[in-house]
Order: C-alpha cells, then structure tokens, then sequence
C-alpha cells in the first residue's frame, strides 16, 4: 500500500485521537498495543468475526506501526455501496474487496479493480509488505458463535509459505454489537491471541485444521466464565 | 471550610502516597530480585483515584457529580460484561446505562424522593416492563435479579454517595467534602486493618466458601480500629460528635465487610478473579469500591438521623 508522509499522519492522529478514546470509552479496552505481533509485514491477523466492532477495535489494538499498514478484507458487494463508509475504508482502510458469488449482483460500474481477484489483491499486498486484517469466516455469522473457516485463507496462506498468520480469537463484541441491531452496549470484550501459524511445508489441509484447533483452543481458554450462557 | 479540608486532606494523602512511593524504591533497591510490579501498579493507581477525586471535589458539585456518573458507567459496563445475559435483554441492558445519566440528573437537582425512589420504583418497573416484552419467561427471574444487583451496585450506591456531598441549599455549588472523604477513608483503612488483623491474629474462617483468607479475629479487629479510629477524627472532619463518629465507624466497617463478601461472592459465581484491568493493580472499579456498596447508602440514612438529633 503506497501512502506520503501526510496520510500516514492523519491516519495516525485518527486512531490516537479519536478511535483509541472511542474504544476506551466504549470497550473498556485500555492496554493499546499490547498485541505481541512484530512491528514490520507482511502478515495476517486473522480473528474471528462476530461484529461490525471487530475491525474498528483491531485497528485501535495494534502497534500503530502496524495499524498504518493494515488493509482489511471485507465484502466489497456489502460495503462499496455505504457511500460515506466505503470512501472511508478504502482511503483509509486500505480494503481488499471480496465480491461474493452468492451475494446480489453490482452493477459493473461500482465495482473497484474487477481485474483482479481478490486472492491476487491480497497476494500484491503482502508482497509489499503489508498487513492483512483477514476474517476467515467471511462474515459475522451468528452472535457469539463462531462458524466453520473459509478456504480463503488456506489458498492465501499456502501460496505464501513464509508469512505468518496470527490466529485471534475475540469474546463479546457478539453482544456488544451483533448483525442484527444498530444499539451499541458499552461491553468489554476478552481478546486472545496465538502463537503465528505458517504454512511452510504443510498441506492445505494441515493448515485449516491447524487453525481450527487454535480458535477452539482459544475459546476453550476463555470459556470457564461463559458455562451457563448456552 | 469545605475546601480547607479538601486541600489539608490532598496534602495528607500525597504526603502518604509519596511515603509509600519511597519505601518502594527503597524495596526494589534492596531487594533488585523480587517482583514488586503489583505494588508498582497499585501505588500509581492510588495517586490516580487521589488526584480525580480530590480535584473534584474541589470544583465542587458539577464536577463531583459528573465523576461519580463515569464511574457508574465504568462500574456498569464492567458488570454487564461479565454476567450472563440472554439475547433477549440487549435493550434492557441498554434502559440499565440510560439510568446513569438519569439518577445523576435527579440528584444534581436535589430532587430527594425522586432521586430515592428511581431505581428501587421507577428503573424496576420500567425494566420489568421492557424484560417482559422482549424475551421469554424462561430465565425471567435471573434477568431480572441481574439487573436489580447491577443497578443497586453501582447505579444506587454511587448516587447515595454524590448526594451526602450536596449541601441543604440546591444553588450552592458547594460539596461537603468531610462526608465524602469520611466513608472513603473508613472503608480502605477497614481492608487494611482487617489485612493487618487476619495476618497477626486470624485463625477462625469467618466465610470458607466465598474468601477463605478473611478471619473472625482480622474483621473484629478491623471493626475495633476503625470505629475508634472514627470516634477520634469524625468531629474534625463533619459535623459528628465523637459518640456519632463511632456509630459510623461501626456501621462502615461491617458494612464494608458485607459489600466486600458481596462482590467476592458474585465473582466466585462467575468464576473470574477480578471485574476488569481498568484500574492497574486493582482490577475493575467494582473491585476497587466493594466496600463502599452497601455501606454507603445506609451511612447515608445514619447521616441524616445523626443530623436530626440522634446520639448528638
């Protein structure tokens, strides 16, 4: 992601002034940076996705070395038609839009960059060194639980052996924010994150299951508190 | 008169917490091995809980009030995210933070039987109300207990607690500091004695089940000390006699007690260790003010009994 000097300084005023408070305020999360995640790319922060919070809070949560270089996967058939929204998250954001099959046809015109798929997008991105915000669900799914993992980011992951992806599994932002509503509940959500997986020399197959065993490892780990809310 | 004893007490607590600060440093340099980050952490926070609330306390009742509605807030949310809530009461979780801005309205316009009434009366029976339109029966009870316990803790007591600072005359901007410090400075200083006690003397588990450390003998001593320590400095710092002040230690320090076993109890239920990381070294606000729960809304009433001739 090609970004000056100024950009990059209004990116990072954003999030020390205004998105950091906001999460403060709203999420009570108040240890920044604390993800151990190294401060240079390429990588993929891979968590789960169970709310519309989940991306802002990422961005609020990384090193800010990192968070200037993050570029976040999302739906571009969903949110390339928000007008203020998607003007934000591409400039700012850097998204990699995914058009889905199943989801209702845009017109042509709106679409950004159809030349390319977005496994070709992300690949040029992490060549270049960026970070990735990459939800292998592929969408927020039902409130507080988590779905089965997308192929997506096997084939991503297995054509780029070397990059490492951070597995992270976040509680409670299913409850704060969940797809069905617009009220916000000021909630403090329990992060988790794992040590990087890497595709080296491993199959597609070892890869997903790998990761799999990580978020159910991760929720495991969080769970004694949640016994009852089945 | 009511600044003079903000700013002796400022400078009495930061001359403490700059004692404190030094004998850490001189721990840590004699003893470079041992892990002392707790204490690290615990210390700065004190200097943080000592500056806000003696700022605001300064400023006077806007202030005051707008702290006190924040930390209900902060108290609030931690709660909400730690007990088990259906689907269901999301709005009614929502209705239970709308109730912040509310009682703290209520109470900055002295309005006294609105402001007493409104989360016994009015909160419940709108979240009654709201619970039984928007979820099934099944799990009616604890919802609703839920919300009764999260409104009491925080919503509830925190409001008794702006109150005993606001003064007879509406239109002051004034706040009777000694009534606010007072209860604050009991109830730590209990936690300590009680420590202090439970270490020199304690033998007999007062609750096994709920904090197997806390002992007859630490919260008998706790309860001794503080109330004397109460009789002597109450009539300096309010306008209670030495017998009142004794009462009042009395009544902070088992209270306290009860508030403590209060919040232990219901993070045992939960099967978590602390509320949240918001206070370095505490944990969460409600871990930090537990003593203050239940102690302060009936300090509150002794207060008013006190001023209408009781024991005087």
């Amino acid at each position: 992601m090609k970004q000056g000097p100024i950009k990059k300084t209004i990116k990072i005023l954003l999030i020390v002034l205004v998105l950091r408070p906001l999460v403060w305020l709203l999420l009570g999360v108040n240890r920044f940076s604390h993800l151990k995640v190294p401060l240079e790319g390429p990588m993929i922060i891979a968590p789960n996705h169970n709310s519309h919070l989940d991306t802002l809070l990422f961005y609020a949560i990384l090193p800010l070395k990192v968070a200037v270089r993050t570029r976040v996967i999302a739906a571009g058939d969903y949110f390339g038609n928000i007008p203020i929204v998607s003007w934000f998250l591409f400039s700012f954001c850097g998204m990699v839009p995914v058009y889905r099959p199943q989801a209702p046809k845009v017109e042509e015109g709106k679409k950004i960059k159809t030349s390319k798929s977005p496994l070709e997008s992300m690949g040029e991105a992490l060549s270049e060194g960026d970070v990735l915000l990459l939800y292998p669900e592929g969408t927020r799914g039902k409130p507080q639980e988590r779905s089965a993992l997308r192929k997506g980011i096997v084939y991503l992951a297995c054509s780029f052996p070397e990059v490492p992806i951070y597995p992270v599994f976040v509680k409670g932002l299913g409850k704060a924010l969940p797809r069905d509503s617009f009220i916000l509940i000021p909630l403090i959500p329990v992060i988790e994150i794992q040590d990087p997986i890497f595709a080296k020399d491993k199959t597609q197959r070892m890869v997903l299951e790998e990761l799999e065993n990580a978020y159910s490892g991760m929720e495991r780990k969080v769970a004694p508190q949640d016994r009852r809310e089945k | 008169m009511s600044n003079n004893i903000v700013i002796t007490s400022a400078i009495i607590l930061c001359s403490a917490l700059l004692i404190a600060q030094l004998i850490i440093y001189v721990m840590i340099k004699m003893r470079p091995d041992k892990d002392y980050q707790e204490l690290v952490l615990r210390t700065r926070s004190w200097w943080w809980i000592v500056v806000l609330v003696e700022t605001s306390l300064y400023f006077g009742k806007t202030s005051f009030i707008v702290l006190l509605g924040l930390v209900s807030f902060f108290a609030m949310r931690e709660y909400l995210s730690r007990v088990h809530t259906r689907r269901s009461d999301r709005d009614t979780l929502f209705l239970l933070f709308l109730a912040i801005p509310m009682q703290f309205v209520l109470i900055y316009r002295g309005m006294f039987i609105e402001f007493l009434c409104f989360v016994p009366l009015y909160s419940m029976s709108v979240i009654v109300l709201a619970l039984l339109v928007s979820g099934p029966p099944r799990g009616f009870i604890m919802a609703l207990g839920t919300a009764q316990i999260g409104l009491f803790s925080t919503v509830y007591s925190l409001g008794h607690f702006a109150y005993l600072g606001l003064s007879d005359d509406p239109n002051s901007n004034q706040i009777i500091a000694g009534n606010i410090l007072l209860p604050i400075f009991l109830t730590q200083i209990n936690d300590v004695f009680q420590y202090m006690c439970g270490k020199a003397f304690g033998k007999h588990k007062i609750m096994p089940q709920i904090s197997p450390k806390k002992t007859i003998e630490g919260f008998s001593g706790g309860l001794i000390l503080t109330s004397s320590l109460a009789a002597v400095i109450a009539p300096y710092v309010t306008s209670l006699t030495h017998l009142q002040g004794f009462v009042a230690g009395l009544t902070l320090a088992s209270l306290g007690f009860l508030g403590d076993v209060l919040m232990s109890a219901i993070k045992r239920d939960l099967d978590i260790k602390d509320f949240s990381q918001l206070v370095p070294g505490h944990g969460g606000i409600l871990d930090r003010i537990d003593s203050l729960i239940i102690a302060v809304p009936i300090y509150f009433h002794l207060v008013r009994a006190f001023s209408n001739g009781w024991l005087s």
